[in-house]
């Protein structure tokens, strides 16, 4: 090796030339993720004239009570989620008889996964909607909870047989899988709006998160009610 | 540049890498636009999810498009690193420097579908794959031509010092 070359290499592929194509491709990766948006996740924009969540994939989310309710509760759950389970068990039908079936509150579930592994028991829960038959569903997923693991199929058919649902057109589709992608999209759309734990609700627009008392429900959705007077 | 420089097995393997980057980036493109492509050609993962989110677009250009024309550009500089044309000499630093984009960009995409979109599209893994293999592969490139430089470079100098010797 000579001196020179110790020294320094001079021709079109030295360290400088290097270094600087090197810098360039930084700054122009730079300027296109800023282009792109950034690292920060999308706000959580959900106000009382946001609708888009009381859809699934552009499918009407399942949804009970009046269409006319002055109040819209939209309920994020995931079937592996056992704080989901305990609102759907020892909440759920108390708030039923008080605001739904009087006809305060328009009550919608809209289809999501918190977790990766629950996806195919929200594409299962399309499947119940299709037969009419989701809050029948709803109802068994948590009832029958598991805490060990995450539901399977095996889950899906049992809660379906129990819920009242034709369990062979049940069965060919989930194993169809033809609502997997619904399932996914419907889960992407509550995690752009914000949703990043279960249960979520969002009474009118305003989040409530978790297992809360009963009485922080009420206070909600008096609150809603309240604010929806004209 | 003598053709002494051209690596053309290197050269070779960035185009085949190229082309799957751009049947790759067209299926992603085709995804942004068609749901029920997206749900052929994606049983796995949350391809259509990712490509339309609101980060698939720059400027209102889907990421996709971009990703296929950067294929398509640096497939082409491959190409011409093994010719003797005009940019023949720069294609493989820019080559590096192109690939290099798509890497940095490509692992901020991977951000965004584990931690913000929570959906990972495989089509866009294989294409971060792919581009990463075409910058290892600039990388070798450079390096071999950066060794031949030096040893041209010595063997002119000890032609000049021989020449001036012998005069």
């Amino acid at each position: 090796m000579s001196k020179s070359k110790r020294k320094k290499q001079t021709g079109l592929f030295s360290s400088e030339n290097i270094v600087v194509m090197g810098v360039g491709a930084v700054i122009v990766a730079l300027v296109l993720i800023v282009l792109s948006g950034g690292f920060a996740p999308p706000a959580a924009v959900v106000t009382n004239d946001d609708r888009a969540l009381e859809s699934c994939n552009g499918k009407p989310c399942p949804s009970k009570g009046s269409a006319n309710a002055p109040v819209v509760v939209i309920e994020f759950s995931d079937y592996a989620c056992h704080n989901c389970r305990d609102f759907n068990v020892e909440k759920a039908s108390a708030l039923d008889r008080e605001y739904v079936e009087t006809g305060k509150v328009r009550y919608v579930s809209h289809i999501f996964a918190l977790w990766p592994e629950s996806q195919p028991s929200a594409a299962a829960a399309f499947c119940a909607q299709e037969q009419s038959k989701y809050w029948e569903f709803h109802q068994q997923a948590f009832f029958n909870f598991q805490e060990s693991s995450f539901p399977a199929r095996d889950d899906f058919l049992k809660w379906a047989q129990l819920a009242g649902l034709d369990t062979p057109a049940f069965q060919t589709c989930v194993d169809s899988g033809r609502y997997s992608y619904d399932a996914q999209v419907s889960t992407l759309e509550g995690k752009r709006a914000g949703i990043n734990t279960t249960p979520s609700f969002l009474i009118n627009g305003k989040v409530l998160q978790g297992n809360a008392p009963l009485s922080d429900f009420r206070a909600a959705i008096e609150t809603a009610l309240a604010e929806a007077q004209p | 540049m003598t053709r002494s420089l051209v690596a053309p097995r290197i050269a070779f393997a960035q185009i085949v890498l190229c082309v799957a980057g751009v049947v790759d980036a067209a299926i992603l493109a085709s995804f942004h636009y068609s749901e029920a492509t997206a749900e052929a050609l994606c049983t796995v993962g949350g391809c259509e999810a990712v490509n339309t989110s609101p980060y698939s677009t720059v400027a209102g250009i889907p990421i996709a498009l971009i990703g296929l024309g950067a294929y398509v550009v640096i497939g082409a500089l491959a190409f011409a690193s093994t010719r003797e044309w005009a940019i023949s000499d720069m294609a493989p630093l820019l080559v590096f420097g192109l690939s290099l984009v798509g890497v940095l960009y490509s692992i901020y995409l991977t951000y965004l579908e584990l931690f913000v979109i929570y959906a990972v599209c495989p089509w866009c893994v294989a294409s971060a794959l792919l581009i990463a293999a075409i910058w290892v592969l600039a990388l070798v490139d450079l390096r071999r031509r950066r060794r031949i430089e030096a040893a041209e470079a010595e063997s002119d100098v000890d032609t000049v010092s021989l020449s001036s010797q012998s005069s």
